[in-house]
């Protein structure tokens, strides 16, 4: 089955810069759909966790953590972490 | 007529060679790929079955040094093969010679098997189409005051000429262009457009300039000559082109020329082609085509990786005096990354690092294992590599993040695992600890 997470356009404004993200960066290539798609599991996992009931104030801490550094710069996906945790899931800001 | 079984003995670097061309269905294999690392006998394949269906007014003109062909150190060579022609009959060919025998002994040797042939290709040379390509085909300038010239005097020993010579120089395009559309008005020159404009990327063939006797190409940079494109446009150009010179010429009565079937034999299949159009090639031939059998010869992973089961074969030899062996690729190359295609046996390369971080690396081990016994200097040494290492992408390499996540996912899995969900089991929100 194909798994993978792409990349694209919320509206006509941002039509160009996916374009222009996908023509100059490969943003969407195979491989990287595919990569994408690995970050996002993990990602969901944490996300599901987070918002259970079923740990404990010290686990979600580190789930807390471990959300900001894959957020950060220098951790692949970030711009996705990015989107899904602050404005689709909503879990921090 | 399709090639069915190729057998050869004591050619060249093949001691014996068995190959069939039959697929599990009894029909005839359309692709077949052949890799090999240099001098392991993959042209010697193609010219083989070149000379094989040659037929006797062309085989004096592409045997021209008989001993040539004989392994070193043997005294006799044997090429055979079975075809099969358009109604389904099979016709056993075979050629057989020794060391010191002239063209006239191995004529008189071989007299069963070419008057067998010879019988099929009586009704002219439209029977048996054979066209083959050496990596030394080139085009000559139209304008040049070198005028094209064949090599070779009889028509099936031109349309594999640049199998056998490297003197021998592809029909230019410009030329045979012009003579076409001047034989047969503006349908042939419709194929060639046609032709051209599916093979070559961002380039269509505008229009003739009579007066310089030269092809015009729509091209990025504007209207063109064919000598003034790419290296690459003009290789592909120049053999697709000829291509469709023997089989316009010879079937140009035909309602759809290209539809014949036939042999195309090619050395090297993409040699100077980009990566992306090596990947687009063999679409194209299919589809320009339809009934050609094609054998072709590859250095290029990503030309391989265009072959399905069964499609690709491999030379190599078993020691470095050995003769040369073929084996099948077991699998297909067509489902395969090419990363995956290069590191199989049918490439052989032991790993995806360049070969001088493969020599670090080997060397960093090295001095790791000796340990203790390490001098000052080669501590320093083991030291500037660890250095040099670490900055070298690995993709089997788990980062920090990633072994925090792993570790963080871990603790997770226990921290629900140990705590037992009562009510429906579908994630209520009451838990006890088990």
């Amino acid at each position: 089955m194909l798994q993978e997470v792409a990349v694209r356009p919320r509206n006509h404004a941002a039509q160009r810069f996916q374009q222009a993200a996908e023509q100059f960066y490969g943003l969407n290539r195979p491989e990287l759909l595919a990569e994408r798609w690995k970050t996002f599991r993990k990602l969901d996992v944490f996300r599901k966790a987070f918002v259970s009931p079923n740990i404990d104030d010290a686990l979600r801490d580190e789930i807390r953590d471990m959300l900001q550094l894959m957020m950060r710069d220098d951790a692949p996906f970030a711009g996705m972490c990015r989107y899904l945790v602050r404005q689709a899931w909503q879990l921090l800001h | 007529m399709f090639l069915k079984r190729l057998a050869l003995t004591n050619i060249r670097s093949i001691e014996r060679l068995e190959m069939s061309f039959e697929t599990a269905g009894n029909h005839v294999r359309k692709w077949t790929f052949i890799l090999g690392e240099n001098g392991t006998g993959k042209s010697s394949i193609l010219r083989a079955i070149a000379l094989l269906v040659a037929g006797s007014e062309a085989l004096p003109e592409l045997l021209v040094r008989p001993d040539s062909w004989i392994r070193l150190g043997c005294s006799e060579c044997v090429m055979e093969a079975e075809l099969v022609t358009a109604e389904g009959e099979e016709r056993h060919i075979a050629l057989r010679w020794g060391r010191g025998q002239h063209i006239r002994t191995i004529f008189e040797q071989n007299k069963e098997s070419m008057d067998r042939l010879d019988a099929a290709l009586c009704h002219g040379n439209r029977n048996y189409c054979t066209i083959g390509y050496g990596v030394s085909r080139r085009c000559v300038d139209s304008r040049s005051v070198n005028m094209f010239r064949e090599v070779f005097a009889n028509p099936r020993a031109q349309c594999v000429a640049t199998l056998f010579s490297s003197d021998a120089v592809l029909n230019p395009l410009d030329t045979w262009t012009m003579d076409m559309e001047y034989r047969r008005s503006k349908a042939g020159l419709e194929t060639v457009r046609q032709a051209l404009a599916d093979l070559l990327p961002g380039v269509t063939l505008s229009r003739l300039d009579r007066e310089n006797r030269v092809l015009l190409f729509s091209t990025q940079d504007g209207e063109l000559p064919l000598d003034q494109l790419s290296d690459g446009y003009q290789n592909m150009a120049a053999w697709c082109g000829d291509l469709l010179y023997h089989i316009t010429t010879t079937y140009g009565d035909y309602k759809r020329p290209l539809a014949v079937r036939g042999l195309l034999l090619i050395d090297e299949i993409d040699l100077h082609l980009h990566p992306v159009w090596q990947r687009v090639l063999k679409n194209f031939l299919d589809s320009k085509l339809p009934h050609f059998q094609i054998l072709a010869t590859t250095h290029s992973p990503l030309t391989a990786q265009q072959a399905g089961e069964g499609e690709l074969y491999f030379l190599r030899r078993a020691s470095a005096t050995g003769p040369s062996q073929l084996e099948a690729y077991a699998g297909a190359p067509n489902k395969l990354l090419t990363h995956q295609l290069l590191l199989s046996p049918a490439f052989g390369l032991p790993s995806m690092n360049s070969k001088e971080v493969e020599d670090l690396r080997g060397e960093y081990r090295s001095l790791q294992e000796a340990g203790a016994s390490l001098s000052r200097a080669q501590r320093t040494r083991l030291n500037q590599l660890r250095d040099t290492l670490s900055d070298v992408p690995d993709w089997t390499c788990e980062t920090e993040l990633d072994r925090r996540r792993t570790a963080l996912l871990a603790k997770i899995q226990e921290t629900l695992e140990s705590s037992t969900t009562v009510g429906d089991g579908s994630g209520g929100h009451r838990k006890r600890r088990a």
